[in-house]
C-alpha cells in the first residue's frame, strides 16, 4: 500500500490531451467493455434472471415458455420435506468441516511457522490435494471408503480393530461424515497457507515482550496470536463457508446423495430438480435461497472482520 | 501489502526472514521450544503429511496392480508392475481426447481472462469517468459466489446462445467466473506501477495501447503469472458446468470424462480405474511439483488479496 498513493497509473489521465470529445469519451468503454460484456451476460443477468426465475415454472428449454405464478414456488419449497431434509444436511455439512478445516489448518501453520530444515517438503504434501480435481479425490476416496477392499478397513482389520470396521458410505449414518474427512482433507493446506501468511505478517516484538513479561506460549498463542490473526481467520471461515454451501461435485461423485438421502445436499437437489425433473423454476427458488444464504453470511463475516486498508484499498 | 510481498509472505515460510529482522531472530532463538516439543511437533508434522500422502499412496500402488492382485493384496505393494493398466486404461477412457479437451477449455480461458481482465483493470484505473465505481463495485461483489449457485439462468442463457454442447459454452461462463478475482490481482498491481513509467513512455509518443502493451502487462508477469494459475487451475478441474453444458463426447473434459469412466468401471477392474484416474492426475500434480511456490502463491495469495 505505501507505493500507491505515489504511484497512480491513474495520475497519467490528465497528461493526455483530448483529441476528440467523443473519442476521449469513448475511450474508457473500449477498454472496459469487452471484459464487462463477458461479465454482465454470463454473471450479472443470470443472478437477476434467476430472481425472476423464482417466481415462474415451466422448462424454457422443452418449447415450453415460462410462466409467472407468484409465489407458489416459495409454498412449494416450505412444505418440501426433501429440501429441508439437505438443508439441514448442508448445515452439519457446513458446521464441520469449517470447523474442522480452521482448527487442523491453524495448527499445522503454528507447527509450520518457524524455519527448519523440510519446511517446504511439508507445505507442499499438505498443499497437494488442492489442485486435484474432485472427481479424481472422489474415486481415490470411494476406495478408501470403500467395503470390501478399502483401505481403511483393510487397515482396521490388520490392526486388529475389527470391530470398527464400518460401510463407511454405504451406511446413512457415516456417509456425511466420512465425506465431511474428505472435504476437509481437501481443503486444510489451503488454509494453512493463508494462516502461515497471517503468522508471517505477526510483529514479532510483541511476541517478545509478551514473553519478557513471563506470558506462557499457551498465553501467547490465545492472547496475541489468534486475536491478531482475526482476518485472516474470517477469510478463512468465508471461504469455507461458502464451499460448504455450494458443495456438490464431491457428493456428486461419492454418493450421488444416498443412501436414503442422507447425503442430500442443497446443491444436489438444485442439481436435480433442474436437470433430472426439469422444473426449472422451482429449482431457481431453491438456489435463490441458497444465493441467499451465501450472500448473508460473506456480508456478516466481512462486517466482523473489515480493516482499515479496505478502505482506501476500495476508492 | 503489495501482491509481491504478499506472495512472499505466502511462501517465505521456506526462506529466510528478512535480514532486517535481525534482533527477532535473536528472539525466536530464545523463545525456541524445548527439544522434546520440537519433536512432539515433528511427530505430529509427519503424521499429519503421511494422512495426506497415504490415499495417493495406496491408490497409485494398486493402478499398477493385476486385477488379482489387487484384491487378494488391496492394500500393500504391488508384487508385480502391471503398467499394461496404463496403456489399456489411457485408450479405453479415450484419454488422449479428454487431455486435449481439457487443454484447449483451460488455456483459452486463461488468455480470454488475462485479454479481458486485464483491459478493464487497465481502463478502471486509467480513466476517471461517471459509474467507475459502480463498475468497479459490480464486478467485486460477486467475488464470493460461485458458478454454482446460477446454473439455471447460465443454462437458459446458453440454450439461447446456442453455446450449450460447445466448448464456448463453458470457457466463457469459466472466464467471467474467474474475472473478479483476477481484476482485484490486476487492478491492484496496475495501482502500484509507478506512474513516471506511463509517463516518459506518453512523451516519446506512445499510444495508451502502446503503453499498456509495452510498458504495463510486461512490468505486470506477477500478476499475470498469478491470475494464470489460479484460472487454469479451476478450469481444468472444474466438473459442474461440464456436466450440466457438455453432452458430446467428443468435446467432454477430463474431470467429466473420468467421471464417465469411472461410472461404467467401477465394479469391474478396479487398477483399471485407477490407473485411468492417475492418468488424469499426473499433469497437474507434475506441474504444480515443478512450481509449486508460484502454485502456492497463485491460489491462496488471491484468496488474501479478496
Amino acid at each position: 500500500m505505501a507505493r500507491a498513493d505515489q504511484g497512480r497509473v491513474a495520475a497519467s489521465a490528465a497528461a493526455f490531451p483530448p483529441t476528440s470529445l467523443l473519442l476521449e469519451k469513448g475511450a474508457p468503454l473500449l477498454w472496459i467493455g469487452p471484459g464487462l460484456l463477458v461479465f454482465f451476460v454470463f454473471v450479472h443477468l443470470p443472478i437477476i434472471l434467476q430472481l425472476a426465475m423464482s417466481f415462474t415454472a415451466g422448462a424454457p428449454g422443452s418449447g415450453e415458455g415460462l410462466k409467472f405464478i407468484g409465489l407458489a414456488n416459495f409454498r412449494t419449497l416450505i412444505a418440501d420435506a426433501d429440501y429441508w431434509a439437505s438443508i439441514v444436511n448442508n448445515v452439519w455439512f457446513a458446521v464441520a468441516t469449517v470447523i474442522g478445516k480452521l482448527v487442523l489448518s491453524l495448527a499445522l501453520a503454528l507447527a509450520l511457522n518457524s524455519a527448519f530444515v523440510g519446511q517446504n517438503i511439508f507445505r507442499t504434501i499438505f498443499f497437494l490435494p488442492v489442485i486435484l480435481s474432485f472427481v479424481a479425490i472422489g474415486v481415490i476416496w470411494g476406495f478408501m471408503f470403500q467395503y470390501d477392499y478399502g483401505a481403511i478397513n483393510q487397515l482396521l482389520t490388520r490392526l486388529g480393530l475389527t470391530f470398527l470396521v464400518r460401510d463407511w458410505l454405504g451406511d446413512p449414518r457415516f456417509a456425511l461424515w466420512s465425506i465431511v474427512v474428505v472435504d476437509i482433507w481437501k481443503w486444510t493446506g489451503f488454509h494453512m497457507v493463508i494462516y502461515l501468511a497471517g503468522l508471517q505478517a505477526l510483529p514479532r516484538e510483541l511476541q517478545e515482550a509478551a514473553s519478557v513479561d513471563g506470558a506462557s506460549a499457551t498465553q501467547r498463542l490465545f492472547h496475541i496470536t489468534l486475536p491478531l490473526l482475526s482476518r485472516y481467520t474470517a477469510t478463512n471461515v468465508v471461504i469455507a463457508t461458502l464451499g460448504a454451501f455450494s458443495v456438490f461435485d464431491l457428493i456428486y461423485v461419492m454418493t450421488q446423495g444416498g443412501p436414503f438421502g442422507s447425503t442430500q445436499v442443497a446443491m444436489m437437489q438444485v442439481y436435480l430438480q433442474a436437470f433430472q425433473f426439469h422444473r426449472l423454476g422451482y429449482a431457481s427458488t431453491q438456489a435463490t435461497v441458497l444465493l441467499a444464504i451465501i450472500a448473508i453470511v460473506s456480508i456478516l463475516v466481512m462486517r466482523f472482520s473489515r480493516r482499515p486498508e479496505d478502505e482506501d484499498g476500495a476508492r | 501489502m503489495t501482491l509481491a510481498e504478499n506472495g512472499q509472505a505466502a511462501v517465505a515460510a521456506g526462506s529466510a526472514p528478512a535480514t532486517a529482522r535481525r534482533r527477532p531472530r535473536g528472539y525466536q532463538k530464545r523463545g525456541v521450544l524445548p527439544w522434546h516439543l520440537n519433536l512432539v511437533r515433528f511427530i505430529i508434522l509427519v503424521m499429519a503429511a503421511a494422512g495426506v500422502i497415504f490415499p495417493i499412496l495406496v491408490f497409485l500402488g494398486n493402478s499398477l496392480k493385476t486385477d488379482g492382485d489387487f484384491l487378494a493384496n488391496p492394500l500393500g505393494w504391488p508384487r508385480s508392475f502391471a503398467f499394461g493398466n496404463y496403456v489399456e486404461a489411457w485408450q479405453m477412457a479415450n484419454m488422449s481426447v479428454l487431455i486435449l479437451n481439457s487443454l484447449v477449455v483451460s488455456l483459452v480461458t486463461v488468455a480470454l481472462t488475462i485479454a479481458l481482465t486485464s483491459m478493464m483493470a487497465y481502463g478502471l484505473v486509467t480513466y476517471r469517468f461517471r459509474g467507475r465505481n459502480v463498475i468497479l463495485l459490480s464486478v467485486l461483489v460477486m467475488l464470493t459466489i460461485p458458478v454454482q449457485i446460477y446454473i439455471i439462468p447460465l443454462y437458459v442463457i446458453a440454450i439461447n446462445l446456442q453455446i450449450v454442447n460447445t466448448r464456448l459454452g463453458v470457457i466463457l461462463p469459466y472466464t467471467a467466473a474467474a474475472m473478479p478475482l483476477a481484476l482485484v490481482l490486476f487492478r491492484n498491481y496496475f495501482l502500484e506501477l509507478p506512474a513516471a513509467l506511463s509517463e516518459a513512455a506518453r512523451l516519446d509518443g506512445c499510444s495508451r495501447f502502446g503503453i499498456y502493451w509495452r510498458i504495463i502487462m510486461p512490468l505486470s508477469r506477477p500478476a499475470i503469472g498469478a491470475v494464470a494459475i489460479f484460472t487454469f487451475v479451476s478450469a481444468w478441474n472444474e466438473f459442474f458446468l461440464a456436466l450440466v453444458f457438455l453432452q458430446n463426447k467428443a468435446i467432454q473434459t477430463l474431470p467429466l470424462g473420468m467421471q464417465v469412466f469411472a461410472i461404467s468401471e467401477y465394479q469391474t477392474n478396479y487398477p483399471l480405474l485407477f490407473s485411468a484416474i492417475s492418468i488424469g492426475m499426473a499433469p497437474m500434480i507434475v506441474v504444480y511439483l515443478l512450481m509449486q511456490r508460484q502454485f502456492i502463491s497463485g491460489l491462496a495469495g488471491g484468496a488474501l488479496k479478496g
